[in-house]
This record gives C-alpha cells, sequence and structure tokens, in this order.
C-alpha cells in the first residue's frame, strides 16, 4: 500500500507522556513501526499521546531517527556517486555515533529508551539499547547484575551454592 | 501494550515471573538472549526465573532470531584413568584476561546409564543436538542413540538404529543422518539396514539400499562432500547421493590420500597426514594439496584432531602443562581458502583448568616438536595397495566353501612380541594355534603359559628355524598331525639382530642373519604354506608382517632389515599374481602391517632422542595392535572372501578411531621410554 500521506514537508506532533510536543518529520517517524502505521491509517492528525515515554526519553529517540533518517538521505546520494567503500565508511561512522549516543546514557535513562523503542517500535534503536544492556552484564558478579536489574536474590544459601559448584569453572 | 517485530520473540506464558522489575519481558529476553553463553553460569546465580529462562528453548529461539546463536565446540574424549566417554565444550572465559582471550574446557554430564566401555560410536550433529550413535559394548555392536541437547546439556534416548554397529561411517545430509557399515552382514536383516538413514522429525529409521559388493563392515573414515556420503571401508571406499539415491567407488586418489577422520570445509576435504601437515583434496585438480601458512603451528602426530567449526577449521590437539603432570589441549582456529591457502591462524588455547583434573593423573604428554629427517626410519609405510577385483566366479566358489570356526592358525615367531599377541588373542577368539619360534626354551614357556590360560587342546608349538627348508617342512607336517590343516598363516618371524648400527659397520654374521630371516626364511614359509593349503578343500590364507622400510622409506640404521622387508611387498605381490596366473583361488596371500610395537626388536633401536620420541608417540603395546588385528583378519575367511588385501594398524592411521578411543588423544610421553 502506497503512503499518500506521508510526505516531505508534513510534520507529526508527539505528545510525551508528562505533557511535552515534540514535532517530527513524516519522513523521520516512518522508522516508527507504530507512527508508520498510523500515517498508513491516516490517523495522525493533532496531538499524538505517547503515554509511556517520557519527554527526556523521546527527546532522545527523536535524535536518533533524525540522524539515522539524515545518515540514510546522504548515504542515497552517495552510494550513487561513489564507491561502496564510502559506505562502509558511513556505516563505521554511524557504528560509532551510535555507541557513544548509547554509552552518554546511565542505566536509568537505557530502560527508558528500551521501553520508549519498544513501545514505538523502532527496531534499530531497541537491538542497540538491548546489546549495551548485555554487555553492561559481562564480568559483572551476580550481586552486581541484581543490583543493576534492580532484583532481590530469590535464592536461599544452600541453592546458590549448589548452582555455584555445578559451574565451578565459570567462577574461578 | 506489546509490539512485535520479526525480532521479538512471542511473549512468554502469562504465570512467568517477571525477568527484569521495569522492563516487560518481550525486551527483557531481548536484552539477555544477547548474553553470551560463557557468562550463563553466573547470570543463572541472579535470580529463579533468569535461571529458568537461561534452560529453555525460548531463550535459544529468540538467540536465532537475533543471529546471536554461536558455534560451539564439544569435544569427546577418554583419559587413561577413566575408561567412560567425557563430553567437553569449549567456552569462553566470562572472565577474559587483557591479554588474551581465555577458553576453558567445560565438562557436559556423561551419557547416562551407557556402559562406560563403549568404544567406537560414530558421532553425527544436526542442528543443536549431538546424536551419539552406536558403538560396542564388550565387542556387542549396540543400535543405541542418544541425544544430546546442547543448549540445556541434557541427554535424552533417541530411536535405535535397526541394527547394532561399532565403528560406523555416519554423517548428515538434508538434516537426516545417514549412517552406514560397522555390522557384519551376516543375516538377511544386517543386510538390509546396513546403511539406514535417521529423519529426526519424524524419529524414524529406514534401510538404504545398496549392493550386496560394496556391505564391508570396517570404515575407518567418513565425511560429506557436496551432499554425498563418502564411507570409507578398510578395503576401498563408497560414496553415496541422497538425491538420486545412487552408490558409486571413492575416486582411487581420494582414497590414497585420506589418512585419519578428516573433516570438510567449504567442499574441501582436509585431514593430517602422520608426517603432520594438513593437505587438503581439491576438487577441480583432483589432487591433494599441502595447506600453505600452518607454519605457526606445531606439526602434528596422530594425536591432532580437527573439524568444520562454523566455517573455519579447527585442529585440537594436546600438550604438557608446564608441571609436565598435566596435559592441556590446544586448539586453533584456521580460516581456509578454497584454494587451500590459510587467511589467518587464530590460536585460541589454555591450559586446563581444575575440571580436567582427571588428566592430571597422568604422566603421559605430548610435546609438539619439530621433526628431523634423522626420523624418517620410523615412518609407517602409506602406499595402498589396491585389491584386484575378483572375479564374480571366484566370489561365488568361496560363498560355497565358507571357513569354519574355529579356525586353526599358524604363526612363526610366536613365542613373543607381536607374534605372541596375536596367538593370544587369536586364542581369546577360540581358535586354535600352532606356535613356533627358534629356541626350544621359549616355545616352551609360552606353551605353557599359553596353556594356563587356554587350556591343553588349543594350543601346540614346535621349534622351527624359518631358513631352514627342512624346519618349515616339519612344521606343516606338525600341524598336519595335531590340526590336520591351517586356515590362516602368519608369517612373523623376522629379525634385526638386535644391531642398530649403519652398515658398513654390520658384521657379516648380523647381515646374514636378517637377509635370511627376513627373506629367505618369508619365501620357505610362503612356499611352504601354498603348497600345504593349495590341497586343503578350503585353502586358506597366508599374511606377511611388513615393517619399517616396506614403504620404500630409508631405513638408517637398519638398512639391512629395511631392505628385507620392502621385498616383503613385493614378494606378497608377486605370489598374488602368481596365484591368478595358475587360477588357483583358494589360496590368498596378504600383507599385514602392525604398525610400530613396543617389541624387543624395536626397543633395542631406541637409543637416540628422536628415536624414543618417535616410539612413545606411535607405538603401541603389542596387545593393542593384536586386539585391532585380530578382528580383521578372522573377518576375511568368515566373510568367504578371496581379496588379497593389506591390512595395517595405525598405518596411515587407519586405525586412530581405535586407539583414540582407547588412549585419548596420542599422549603418551614416557610411555615406554624415558625421553631426555
Amino acid at each position: 500500500m502506497s503512503t499518500p500521506s506521508v510526505s516531505v514537508n508534513r510534520v507529526l506532533k508527539l505528545k510525551s507522556s508528562d505533557g511535552e510536543i515534540f514535532e517530527v518529520k513524516q519522513t523521520v517517524a516512518v522508522q516508527s513501526g507504530v507512527l508508520k502505521q498510523m500515517m498508513e491509517d491516516g490517523c495522525t492528525e493533532g496531538e499524538i499521546p505517547l503515554n509511556n515515554v517520557d519527554s527526556p526519553t523521546l527527546a532522545k529517540i527523536i535524535e536518533w531517527c533524525n540522524k539515522h533518517h539524515d545518515n540514510d538521505v546522504e548515504g542515497r546520494v552517495l552510494s550513487e556517486e561513489r564507491e561502496k567503500e564510502k559506505e562502509k565508511e558511513k556505516a563505521a561512522d554511524m557504528k560509532k555515533w551510535e555507541s557513544e549516543f548509547i554509552d552518554a546514557l546511565n542505566r536509568d535513562e537505557i530502560y527508558f529508551l528500551l521501553t520508549g523503542s519498544n513501545y514505538m517500535d523502532i527496531k534499530e534503536l531497541l537491538d542497540c539499547a538491548a546489546q549495551k544492556v548485555a554487555d553492561m552484564v559481562k564480568g559483572k558478579t551476580p550481586e552486581a547484575i541484581r543490583e543493576m536489574f534492580n532484583i532481590q536474590s530469590d535464592f536461599t544459601e544452600e541453592e546458590e551454592e549448589a548452582i555455584r559448584k555445578e559451574n565451578q569453572w565459570a567462577f574461578d | 501494550m506489546s509490539t512485535s517485530t520479526a525480532a521479538e520473540p512471542p511473549p512468554p506464558p502469562p504465570p512467568h515471573p517477571v525477568l527484569i522489575p521495569t522492563l516487560p519481558d518481550d525486551v527483557a529476553i531481548n536484552c539477555l538472549a544477547r548474553i553470551p553463553r560463557s557468562h550463563h553460569p553466573i547470570l543463572s546465580l541472579v535470580s529463579k526465573p533468569i535461571r529458568a529462562l537461561l534452560s529453555s528453548s525460548l531463550l535459544y529461539t529468540t538467540r536465532s532470531l537475533l543471529s546471536c546463536d554461536h558455534h560451539f565446540l564439544y569435544l569427546c574424549l577418554r583419559v587413561p584413568t577413566n575408561p567412560s566417554l567425557l563430553f567437553f565444550t569449549l567456552h569462553e572465559s566470562p572472565h577474559p584476561t587483557t591479554t588474551t582471550r581465555r577458553h576453558i574446557l567445560v565438562p557436559v554430564p556423561p551419557i547416562p546409564s551407557t556402559p562406560p566401555s563403549v568404544i567406537g560410536s560414530a558421532f553425527a550433529v544436526v542442528g543443536h543436538r549431538i546424536y551419539v550413535l552406536g558403538g560396542s559394548v564388550n565387542d556387542l555392536p549396540s543400535s543405541h542413540v542418544w541425544a544430546l541437547d546442547c543448549r540445556i546439556h541434557a541427554w535424552e534416548p533417541a530411536p535405535k538404529m535397526r541394527v547394532g554397529r561399532e565403528f560406523p561411517a555416519a554423517g548428515v545430509i538434508g538434516g537426516r543422518i545417514y549412517v552406514i557399515g560397522g555390522c557384519l552382514v551376516d543375516t538377511w536383516s544386517r543386510s538390509r539396514n546396513w546403511a539406514e538413514v535417521f529423519d529426526p522429525k519424524t524419529g524414524s529409521w529406514n534401510p538404504v539400499s545398496s549392493q550386496i559388493e560394496i556391505r564391508e563392515k570396517w570404515m575407518h573414515a567418513s565425511a560429506v562432500i557436496d551432499d554425498k556420503m563418502y564411507a570409507m571401508a578398510d578395503r576401498g571406499g563408497v560414496k553415496y547421493n541422497p538425491k538420486n539415491q545412487s552408490w558409486e567407488s571413492v575416486e582411487t586418489e581420494v582414497d590414497l590420500g585420506w589418512r585419519g577422520r578428516g573433516c570438510v570445509v567449504d567442499g574441501v576435504l582436509y585431514c593430517y597426514d602422520y608426517l603432520g601437515k594438513i593437505r587438503g583434496f581439491d576438487t577441480k585438480k583432483e589432487e591433494w594439496r599441502e595447506l600453505r601458512g600452518v607454519e605457526g603451528l606445531p606439526r602434528f602426530l596422530c594425536g591432532a584432531t580437527m573439524t568444520n567449526f562454523g566455517g573455519k577449521l579447527v585442529v585440537v590437539w594436546e600438550e604438557n602443562g608446564g608441571s609436565g603432570k598435566e596435559t592441556g589441549i590446544r586448539c586453533a582456529e584456521i580460516v581456509v581458502e578454497r584454494g587451500l591457502k590459510v587467511c589467518g591462524v587464530y590460536p585460541f588455547s589454555q591450559k586446563r583448568q581444575t575440571e580436567l583434573h582427571l588428566l592430571k593423573e597422568s604422566s603421559f604428554s605430548f610435546t609438539p616438536q619439530t621433526l628431523h629427517h634423522d626420523n624418517e626410519f620410523l615412518k609407517f609405510s602409506s602406499f595402498s595397495t589396491k585389491p584386484t577385483k575378483p572375479s564374480s566366479h571366484s566370489r561365488l566358489i568361496t560363498m560355497n566353501l565358507p571357513m569354519q570356526t574355529p579356525y586353526n592358525v599358524l604363526i612363526t615367531g610366536s613365542t613373543k612380541g607381536i607374534g605372541y599377541a596375536l596367538a593370544k588373542q587369536f586364542l581369546k577368539a577360540g581358535d586354535n594355534i600352532i606356535i613356533s619360534s627358534r629356541s626350544e626354551e621359549r616355545v616352551e614357556s609360552a606353551l605353557n603359559n599359553l596353556r594356563q590360560d587356554f587350556g591343553e587342546h588349543h594350543v601346540w608349538g614346535t621349534t622351527c628355524d624359518v631358513k631352514k627348508g627342512q624346519d618349515v617342512k616339519d612344521l606343516v607336517a606338525f600341524a598336519q598331525k595335531n590340526l590336520n590343516y591351517i586356515d590362516i598363516w602368519i608369517n612373523n618371524a623376522g629379525s634385526n639382530a638386535y644391531s642398530f648400527k649403519p652398515l658398513a659397520e654390520a658384521s657379516d654374521e648380523d647381515l646374514i642373519e636378517v637377509v635370511t630371516t627376513n627373506t629367505l626364511g618369508l619365501m620357505i614359509c610362503c612356499r611352504e604354506a601354498i603348497k600345504m593349503m593349495r590341497n586343503q578343500p578350503q585353502g586358506g590364507h597366508v599374511f606377511n608382517i611388513d615393517g619399517a622400510g616396506s614403504d620404500g622409506r630409508p631405513t638408517p640404521r637398519f638398512a639391512a632389515y629395511g631392505a628385507t622387508k620392502r621385498s616383503v611387498v613385493h614378494l606378497t605381490k608377486s605370489l598374488q599374481a602368481e596365484l591368478q596366473m595358475q587360477d588357483v583361488k583358494n589360496v590368498v596371500v596378504h600383507n599385514l602391517s602392525p604398525g610400530m610395537v613396543t617389541t624387543d626388536l624395536l626397543m633395542s633401536g631406541a637409543t637416540t632422542k628422536q628415536a624414543k620420541f618417535f616410539i612413545n608417540v606411535l607405538a603401541e603395546p603389542a596387545e593393542v595392535v593384536a586386539e585391532y588385528l585380530v578382528p580383521r583378519i578372522r573377518s576375511i575367511p568368515a566373510n568367504g572372501s578371496t581379496k588379497p588385501t593389506y591390512l595395517r594398524f595405525l598405518t596411515g592411521i587407519k586405525a586412530y578411531s581405535q586407539i583414540f578411543s582407547r588412549l585419548a588423544f596420542g599422549a603418551r610421553r614416557n610411555r615406554y621410554v624415558l625421553e631426555d
């Protein structure tokens, strides 16, 4: 199905859970599966309430989407003119930008970003944030991981000891 | 609200406790699935819901949807202190040091309720399951199949094969497991199911039809190349193409160069030869070529094994630890190109940690070292004499006159060493034996020992100097008096005059001794054996034992011995041709190679450092060799075969899997001779 309502100049008004309004180009907003669906269904008039996303998180999400949109446009122009190598360079630059973007966030910000990108269905951002969480787990002790996840241990001391024994190699 | 993208897993069942507070479960799983498996033990201590997730198939489905599934290397080994098969998987350490990536061998639970002594199982990998197929338990081939679910390291029984098998060929094509051979085709059922196929989806085994001529039992290697299943029998190989359900024989070129188990990466068959080089078969040029660019690795002897690890060639070998008491396992990942060039070698290694303490007991170790030309003399014969195809006529005759067990076996030079071990093994199988040697004293003591174990009426002995015609004629008469006829005659008597020195320094007596025993003696024995057997209705089989030098390689410091052993192969071939010319079809002359056996003869040469190294790495106790050879020798008259064969132990590492299962990775320093 074509999307006649999507045009370069038109913007969507997104309303965060704390009431702030963000304007986003439709061409940028299509990165969100949810917004894309709404555009296709023609129900993007007025403010679109995003009740699960607060304004700092929504700002981050829009920053991500704008960056990826710019890169897409630039990339398309470049790929017509230059060699594939340039494209690779672009991809590497983007990777670098992504990791800087995500590394600048604290734990809670990442969780909000995860929830928000999941809610808005932005796959690349969700993957990036999920990978960050996975990387943060590496090298941590069980106690540190619990703290990171806000989890209370539900093991008894005996159970914990048994599991440690079972996988002794990992704890040496 | 839960949105879905292609990469997201289906939502977990509702009563599932929360994995990570503040995150929806599908997001939490998306995060947790990305954590490498080596961190799972630590992660499993975080909470019960996370622990449960880690052993669920949901996690692995997610991993594969996220394309973060990894290949894992599994090792199956046996250690001298434990008869059971031990399974391990190689993990990256969760605590990497800054300098190198550390790898750890992590134990996997053993197969439940399987007798520990099972040997000769075949392995096949389909998806996340490793299948262990058959194997023999107390010499009885088993039809049991076990599957290891590598996601959760749990064993489950899989449907049994239609027949029991030991050392079969196995491979996976199109998600189905093909198993070939490893069983005698002495019943209708075994004949029909000599090859069969398992479909894990339906859980059923079905026979694969085959021609009767190709149904050999003993397989020494197998591989899947270009969706064809190669099964290498001791006497020639066959390949099966499931697409058109056709069988073909394996190209001679492939057969000649195929040593050990090998593996296939990107359509190229790789194996290591016993000189320690990795070779690959170039299908376009139809030739074996050495893999270039692996100079950084030790030159592997028979203690290395290799596999296709996610498109890379992985070589695993053993190495002694710093203390000398510990055996380490090292492996290297080799990125290969189809042009048999190496793109990169990434040795990843780590000395075993505590979980491999079983090996600590062992004083064996394997020190890879650069080989010098001085060592050439202890290489094995590597050529293969392709048996001439018998005419259908001769097959018919022998089929009508199969030999009856127990067999009557005569072995020359059989009061010690490999000859004695062979005699003992035949007796164990229930056969009747004539032993002989030059020394009356030794004949008597050997006879006493054997009779103590096997009774008065199965073994007889007499003196015989094989270089004296009358002695051998008397031996025949002695055999006929006690046993009426002889089915199997093994020419084992050989001499090196117990001296190892350059020919220029050898005495007349020594040279005469070597040549008359090994060459003249063998000729006389062959002559008398053939004369006797031609007159027996069921004929007979003569086996000539080869030795260092048989393959045409130089044997410095025992030049005379090597020259006589080279002539053994020639004599055998000539006799085979003569018998064919004379249309004698019931007497067959074979070559028999015990490889290197720790006998007096060999040990008397172990004075140089290199020689000692080789003996420790390659030599086997006579009993082990006899255990391997005797069933194979006996299978020849049992099948009514009239094909001349060249039965070899360890030659070209054909018996590698046997040794592997017995002795675990050929690491054996100081086993027989103290190395410096």
